[in-house]
Order: structure tokens, then sequence, then C-alpha cells
């Protein structure tokens, strides 16, 4: 009976019930998009924050040089799709006209084998995309030279340079010039073959750096491997934090010591955390002002629905049948305008995230039952004053006209 | 003839203020089961007040209320609502019908608070009044009289004890007003109690009794028994 | 007669009219709210990332010029410290920090020294970790790579052999920065100058620009005119990941506020709207007694005003309250009201609420009056 009476009054009260179906649409859509937003800004954002370059630094562990060869199992770990990139660096100092010269072997573009997938391009360019290079480098036999080193040594684009090391001369054309505002200013950057050749360590580096996409560090991530429990760890190990990540780097590249480089690290968490906050909140505004919102939709639904309320008591209605028919209405049309505004909110932010960041975001299944669970539980907040409202209203008078 | 009458109303002093305003200024009356007092008085005289206690509907700011033996006066809302539904039906010069549920839906209204919906029971009682041919019609598609019956159809289907009218006829037009009244006279043939508030000296000759209020006192009670018959 | 009708009309149905006020405050709140977090998010963000550290090095020129012998690490040339103190105080610059480059004998090794003012050092640099403390009286502050090297823990005597004058330290304590300081050695800017023999000489100014209002590339061409002999270079790995950051940040936030903005409007419409919607017979009542259809929508209007008015002044002020809570909760720093949000605010408001009261008034008042006395 009950549900009759209210789908009934739907029917009757055409215009007031889509008001307030769209008002909890339009309420549904901005916190669905809000909670979108939140669920992903970490990643989209964590992407974005990889211009910084590498966030972990591989160095020798007990020897002198990490084993090249190792490099390719970082594709094999756990959080191998968090793994973006990374370059190994073999660093030498050698003579260039008379004069000590820190010389650079490293990757620009390299393809790393992977068994049983397709190969892995990484290099330089992932771990330090703020190289600005004037000209190119191709990974043959070029080499580039920093921007200092260039004005100093009158080297430019076409010059060969002379590498002497420890009697070891190779003449290499200089293809592009490169200004970051730091050490490789003053420095030459070489295909790292060529540089292992001249220094005849094959198959050497002296540091790798990898740039991976972590999740900001909690509470649960500062937690000491060693004191969990088996299930604490396996969580642990799976959620891409960068200890975590960390390890699983160790695990892999055996000749050598992984250390996240605080710089990027620190600075990295500390954003991300801001920004994650910051969505929060303005979700958690949205949300109370949502409510609001239906207060006064719901206090103007009782309002005018005064006689048929008094109608209701004077059949024998108590408090809670009462209640339950407006409760119940906001319910259902808050799960209504809920359903549909998850849609509206999904697409919206799908928009959003194409415009800022270049690619969608996941919208993550979870958000259907958590909007529904805002939207229903904004419609009983939101209603209990308009509720009080209606349990309030007196019979005799508004029968009687009084 | 009947010699013993049976009360089912007992005011004693019954006293309603609002705020500094005192509507009624102890009221203390029986009323029978099985009559049908009609009360009457001028605009003010605290007539619809009285109703609306006897209804309970309000509740009287001193004194004390039984209806079927039952004390009134210390319930709680809760314990009124669920007196209500099981004691008393009520007829209002508006009628009061839920706008967007049909004559049939109206009438399982009541019988939702009631206890259980009957549909078939709903459709019986409708078909009683005469309005077996509106069983689906809403408020809006109906005549003023047709409205009315059917308010009379939805107090009776829960078998109160009482029924309370408050100016039934007020909106109808005579021919409308005659058919109601003619309702009414049956329901006191088959033994129904009925308390009617009117404006009209016409239908206050009508029932089995004639209390007149003024002022928020009674300034006359009609206690002549009528025959059984009518 | 009008006021009084007016302020009648407000005044009595005091639940209408609190719906109304809430309804309103309500979405200018959250138009408030966001904008003002929107047009402060580029100078909040621009101070969040300066924790990645310096975007700007000043340089002395003759580094660049002609061939010199020397090792390429150390720096060849000098800036005059009292040139380089010029340019405190500069609004756009949040951090800065001077630095003199050598290097000295410790046990019969050439060790690479920095001389800086710890204080500044740190705050440019923030993920430097520093155990034990700050040096005073002379003392150091040395690399990780170094302690191990030398074997030296905190406390422990360190002797540093300059080109003219010896130093008798001890390690006031042992940092990790991840960078070049690990294998280098530490003391305050004038002991390092009396030691290096570099009095009133700096290397280089490490420089953390606010890129609010201005490029970093254009704050190094000026203050390189500032500083004599110098030149600025940018930082590449910092400022340029931070201008794309910046920009899409930003642009994040504006499509949020775009958002809320319109989910906020149209919520005030459609409350206004349902508020208005009943008062048809309110309508009804004032046609009959005479009143001109002029006069009802003029009454309406000024209705609406009053709301769009209270409630947009009401939404600013608690709008600019929760910008400030969500600025100092997130970014420890308050938020600038930007006066555009004024008028914005309080506009949207009005305009909403007279659209909004428009309609249902402009249907009732095309209806008989009688139609709508006759009662439901």
């Amino acid at each position: 009976m009950i549900f009759r009476m209210i789908f009934k009054g739907w029917r009757f009260r055409v215009k007031r019930v889509a008001l307030a179906l769209i008002a909890f649409f339009l309420g549904a859509s901005l916190i669905a998009s809000l909670l979108g937003l939140y669920l992903n800004v970490n990643d989209k954002v964590g992407l974005e924050l990889r211009s910084y370059g590498a966030n972990i630094k591989v160095q020798p562990k007990g020897g002198e040089f990490i084993d090249e060869s190792q490099l390719g199992k970082l594709k094999e770990i756990f959080w191998r799709h968090n793994i973006l990139g990374f370059s190994p660096y073999l660093k030498i100092v050698a003579n260039v006209n008379d004069q000590p010269v820190v010389v650079i072997g490293t990757w620009r573009n390299h393809e790393v084998k992977i068994p049983n997938e397709a190969g892995f391009v990484t290099g330089t360019e992932s771990v330090a995309p703020w190289w600005n290079i004037q000209g190119s480098w191709s990974q043959e036999q070029g080499v580039i030279i920093g921007s200092d080193l260039s004005k100093q040594q009158g080297l430019g684009i076409g010059s060969n340079v002379l590498i002497d090391y420890n009697g070891n001369k190779v003449s290499l054309p200089v293809t592009g010039i490169l200004s970051s505002g730091g050490a490789e200013d003053s420095q030459i950057i070489a295909p790292l073959q060529l540089v292992q050749n001249l220094a005849n360590l094959p198959g050497k580096v002296t540091e790798v750096r990898i740039s991976a996409l972590t999740k900001p560090e909690d509470d649960f991530a500062r937690k000491d491997p060693n004191t969990m429990s088996a299930k604490e760890y396996e969580t642990w190990y799976c959620s891409p934090y960068m200890a975590s990540i960390v390890l699983q780097v160790n695990e892999v590249i055996k000749s050598g010591e992984a250390k996240p480089i605080d710089q990027v690290v620190k600075a990295e968490d500390a954003f991300l955390s801001k920004v994650s906050l910051m969505i929060l909140l303005v979700l958690i505004v949205t949300f109370i002002a949502s409510g609001l919102s239906v207060m006064t939709t719901a206090s103007a639904n009782v309002l005018e629905r005064r006689t048929e309320i008094g109608i209701l008591k004077g059949l024998g209605a108590d408090d809670k049948q009462i209640a339950s028919v407006f409760l119940l209405e906001f319910i259902l049309l808050s799960l209504l305008g809920g359903f549909f505004g998850y849609i509206a909110g999904i697409w919206l932010t799908k928009l959003l995230s194409i415009a800022v960041f270049g690619s969608p975001m996941a919208p993550g299944l979870i958000i259907l039952p958590v909007t529904l669970g805002i939207s229903a539980f904004v419609a009983i907040a939101g209603c209990i004053i308009p509720v009080i409202q209606a349990i309030n209203v007196e019979p005799a008078r508004v029968l009687h006209g009084e | 003839m009947k010699t013993t009458r049976e009360a089912i109303v007992e005011l004693k002093d019954i006293r309603k203020s609002y705020g500094e305003v005192q509507i009624l200024k102890g009221i203390t009356l029986d009323l029978y089961k099985g009559e049908w007092t009609n009360i009457m008085g001028p605009s003010g005289s605290g007539k619809t007040t009285l109703l609306n206690i006897m209804s309970c509907l309000d509740k009287a700011t001193e004194g004390s209320l039984k209806i079927n033996g039952v004390e009134i006066s210390g319930m709680s809302k809760q314990q009124l609502a669920h007196f209500r539904r099981e004691t008393v039906g009520l007829i209002f010069q508006q009628y009061h019908l839920v706008p967007y549920l049909t004559a049939l839906e109206n009438v399982m209204l009541a019988q939702h608070y009631h206890s259980v919906v009957d549909e078939e029971e709903a459709a019986e009682a409708l078909k009683k009044v005469g309005l077996g041919h509106r069983l689906n019609n809403i408020p809006g598609r109906m005549s003023g009289g047709e409205q009315q019956r059917v308010a009379i159809a939805r107090a009776l289907i829960n078998k109160p004890e009482i029924l309370l009218a408050d100016e039934p006829t007020g909106n109808l037009d005579q021919a409308n007003s005659e058919l109601i009244l003619d309702i009414f006279r049956n329901l006191r043939q088959e033994g129904h109690s009925i308390i009617m508030v009117t404006h009209s000296t016409e239908i206050g000759t009508l029932g089995d009794r004639l209390i007149q209020l003024q002022d928020g006192k009674i300034t006359s009670q009609d206690n002549r028994q009528t025959t059984a018959a009518s | 007669m009008f006021w009084r009708i007016l302020r009648k009309s407000l005044t009595t149905r005091k639940n209408h009219f609190a719906v109304a006020v809430i309804a309103v405050t309500m979405g200018a709140l959250l138009v408030a709210a966001t904008c003002t977090i929107s047009l402060n998010i580029k100078d909040k963000i621009s101070r969040e990332l300066r924790a990645y550290g310096p975007n700007l090095s000043i340089l002395p020129i003759t580094d660049a010029i002609g061939r010199e012998n020397g090792a390429v690490f150390a720096s060849k040339g000098y800036l005059m410290q009292q040139d380089a103190n010029s340019i405190i105080g500069d609004p756009d610059i949040l951090h800065m920090s001077l630095v003199l480059e050598g290097s000295i004998n410790v046990n019969n090794q050439m060790v690479s020294v920095k001389g800086v003012k710890f204080e500044d050092a740190k705050q440019i640099h923030p993920w430097w970790k520093l155990t034990g403390g700050i040096p005073e009286n002379n003392n150091v502050v040395i690399g990780q790579e170094i302690a191990k090297k030398f074997n030296l823990s905190l406390n422990q005597p360190i002797v540093l052999s300059g080109n003219k004058t010896t130093l008798d330290a001890k390690v006031a304590g042992i940092i990790e920065t991840g960078g070049d300081e690990d294998s280098q050695i530490l003391l305050d800017l004038d002991t390092a100058q009396n030691l290096l023999g570099a009095i009133g000489k700096v290397s280089r100014i490490d420089i953390s620009v606010l890129s609010t209002n201005v490029a970093v590339e254009n704050k190094g061409l000026e203050l390189e005119k500032k500083v004599p002999g110098s030149r600025a270079k940018v930082v590449q790995q910092v400022a340029h990941a931070e201008k794309q950051l910046l920009g899409k940040i930003q642009a994040l936030m504006y499509f949020v506020t775009l958002g809320v903005l319109v989910v906020s409007l149209l919520s005030i419409a459609g409350t206004m709207t349902t508020t208005v919607l009943q008062r048809r017979k309110e309508i009804g009542t004032m046609k009959a007694i005479g009143a001109s259809n002029k006069e009802i929508a003029k009454l309406f209007l000024a209705e609406a005003t009053v709301f769009g008015v209270i409630g947009g002044l009401l939404g600013l002020l608690l709008g600019y309250g929760l910008a400030q809570v969500i600025g100092i909760t997130v970014f420890s720093t308050s938020v600038v009201l930007p006066i555009i949000v004024v008028p914005l605010t309080i506009g949207c408001a009005c305009i909403v609420t007279w659209i909004a009261s428009s309609k249902p008034v402009l249907q009732a008042v095309s209806v008989e009056p009688a139609i709508t006395l006759r009662g439901e």
C-alpha cells in the first residue's frame, strides 16, 4: 500500500518530484565525479610528477660495479608495471684536450629484452625527461656535450671530440648540446656500450636510476616489514609503496643496493598527499552542501503536504509511520538520482581527466555503491528536520483549517 | 424503548487553551452509545475544538476524557494514534480524501493503518454507499456528494466505536446533503454512535440530542430520549 | 506601501524565508569556496613544489669564457657576497642559499668542501637528512660517504688544511642528501671563506623562485642584472616539471570549480522553484484584490533579490571561511580572497534566484485568480 501511495503521489506531483530528483542527480554527479577524482588523482598526478625524473637510485653493493644484465629483471618484479623507466650509468673521468672531463655512458632510448614479452624501450628520456638537447642524440656513435663544456672547449654540433681514457683514445662526433642546469652541463654523455668499450668494462655500470610510480607513504607503509605478520607483509608487498618497490628492486639487482632519491620522493609524497587532501575536503564540503540542499527541498515538500499528513494522522498513522513514508520516498529518489548521477559523474570525470591529463581515469566499480550510499545517507540526514516537521504537523489544525 | 444508556464518551471538566486564549472552559458531558448527538454553537464557541478532542486529534489541557471506558487524557501521542485507528471514524467538511488515490484506494488506506488491506471488503463498503461504479475514480473526478460518501465508507471500514462528523454537508448542495443525511440516518438505525457538529438547526433536530455551546461552555443539553425506532 | 508588503511577506512566513536563504547560501558557499581555492591554487602549488629544491642558480660568468686549466668540478669564478645580498627581500624569491665551493686536505687527501649558511641550506633543500646538529664554533658537518671513508662519527676531531690555514674542528653532524654533499664537508660560510682564503666571496647562489607571478627564466634574467658578473641558470629538472604540473593542477581546479558552479546554481534554481511553486494561491489572492501583473512581478523580483543578496553574502562569508580552513589544513598557509569572487558570488546568486523565481511567477500571473483560489 505504501509503495502504491508513494508512486501514485509522484505521478500526481510530477513537477515537484522531478525537481527533487534533479537535486539528487546533481548532487550525486558532483559527488561521484569528485570521488572518482579523489581515487585516481594520486595515479594521474603521480604520473605527472615523474617529469621530475628518477626516484630510485641503485648503487653497487660490495664491489665497484653493477651488473648490466640484471636490469632486464626490473620488468619482472611484482610491480613491473609501475617501473616506468630506468637507465644505467657508467661514469669515468677521461681526458679531453688535457683536461679531466667526466664522461657518462648511458642509454637514451634502448630496447631491453624481456623474456616472453615485447621489448621495453627506456633510457634517459624516462629518468631525465627535462634534458634539453639542442640537436639530437642518435644512439650509434654520437655524443652530446654539456652546454658549459661546449662553450668552454669550443665544441659545437658537428665537431669531433677526442676522448682519452688511460691511453685508449676515441674520436666521436658531437650531435647535440645539453642544457640541464645541473652537473651534466659540464659533462659528456655517450652511448653506454661505447664508454664500456673505452674503459674496458663490458656489461658493467656504476649506477642505475629508476623512475617508478609509487603510492604515498602512510603509517602502514612505514612499518618495519620484519615486524609484520604474514598477511600484513603480503598486503605491504602488494602495495606500491616506495619501500616495497625498493625491496623488490633489491631482490632482482643483486649486485646493487637500491635507495629512494630523497629529493624527489619526499617532495612527491608531500605533494600527492596535499592534492588528495584538497579534493577530499572539497568532496566533504559538497557533501554537506548537498545535504542542506536536500533538507530545504524536503522541507518545502513537507510544508506542501501538510493536509495529506493530517489525513494520514486522522486515519491513525503514528509518528513512525508518517516518518517512514517520507524517508522511504526520499531514499528511493536519492537512489534513483544517485544512480543517474553516478553515470553523469563518471562521464564528467572522464572528460576532465582527458582534458587535463590527456587520458581517462579508471572509474573504479566501487564508486557506484559509494555514490548510492552517500546519496541515501544525504537523503536521510537531510530529511531529519523535515521529517520532524512532518511528525509535528497538528492534524486538528490542518484538517479543520482553524 | 431503551431504558439503560451506556456512556460511550465521558467528559469531565474538559478545558482547552491555546496559549493565553481559553477555548473550552470546563465541559462535563456524557454521550451515549447508539445515539446521534448534534453539537451546535456560534463561531468561536469551541464546538470544533470539542470535536477534535473527542476525535483524539487533539489533547485537552485539563480534565478527563474516557472513550468506551478507556481514559484518554494520559495517553502519549503514539498511544493516541493507535487508539484512534481502532476507535474513531472521522468525517470532515472538506472530505479530505487523498487526491491521487482512487476511491477504493482511499478506503484501503484506512485499512492499511488499522490492520490489513482487503480490497474486496473495501469494494463492499463503497457499494454500500452507492459508489460501486466509482471504485477506480480519483476524487477530482467525483462530485462533492460522492467524495463525502467515500469519506463515510472510509470512516466506517474499521468498525469504529464512534463516528465524528464535522459539518459533513457544509460544502454540499441541497440534493447531496439529503443523500448524506440519509446515510447518517441509516447508520443511526444500525446502532452506530454518531457525534456531529453542525451550523444548521434543521440538522440539529435530526439527532437524538442537541448540545448547545457558547463561549466554551455548554448552555443547554437536550436530554430527551427518542425511541429506537425513527 | 511596497516596502511594507515586501517586509511583511518576508517576515511572516519565516519557514519559507529560512528555506530560501539556506538554499541560496549553500549554493553561494560552494561557488565562493571553489572559486577562491582555484584562484589561489597556483600560488599554493608553487610554494609546495619548492620542496623539490632550487630552480635557479646564479653563477659567475667567468666559468664559461675561455679555456682554463684545473678540475672541472670546482668552480672557477666568484661572486661578491655583498652583491648577492642585494637580492634578499625580492618577493618572488622564497628561499636563497649562498654557496662557496673549494677543496681542502684531510689526512692527505683532497676533499671537496662547501661553505653555506646552514639554516638557508636546510630550508632550500628540505630533504637533507642531518644527524647531529648544525655546527657552531667552526665545527663541521660531513657527508655520509666521508664519514665512512675516514671512519668518523659524531664529535670526533677532524683537521682540515686549506691553502694557508688549518682548521681543527669536530664533527658536529653527518649529512645524507643523495647528492654531491654526501662526499663533501660542509662548513659555515664565514669559516669556509677564511679557510679557502676567499673572504667576502661566494661561488654561486641557489635560489627557489616562486613562479606564481613570474617565469623562472625571466626572473633569472632580472637577477643577472642585479648581481654584477653573474649569469643565471635554470635548474631544468625542477623548473621544467613544475611548469607542466602547475598548468595541470590549475586546469583541474578550474574544471572542478566549473562543475561545482553549475551544480550549485542549478541546485539553487531548483529549490527556489519548489518554494515559489507553492505560492500560486497567494498570487491568485493578490490578483483578486486588484494587484496588477506588474506589481506582483515586482514583489516577487524584490523578494528574489533579497534572497539572492542575503544568501549571496552569507555564502560568500562562509565560502571564504571554508576556503581558509581548506587552505590552512592542506597547505598550512592562508588564502587570499580574490576581488572578483565577491561580485561573482553575489551576482550569480541574484541572477539564479531571479531566473528561478520568474518562471513560476510568469505562469501563475497568467492564470485566472478564480482557478487558484478555488482550493485543492
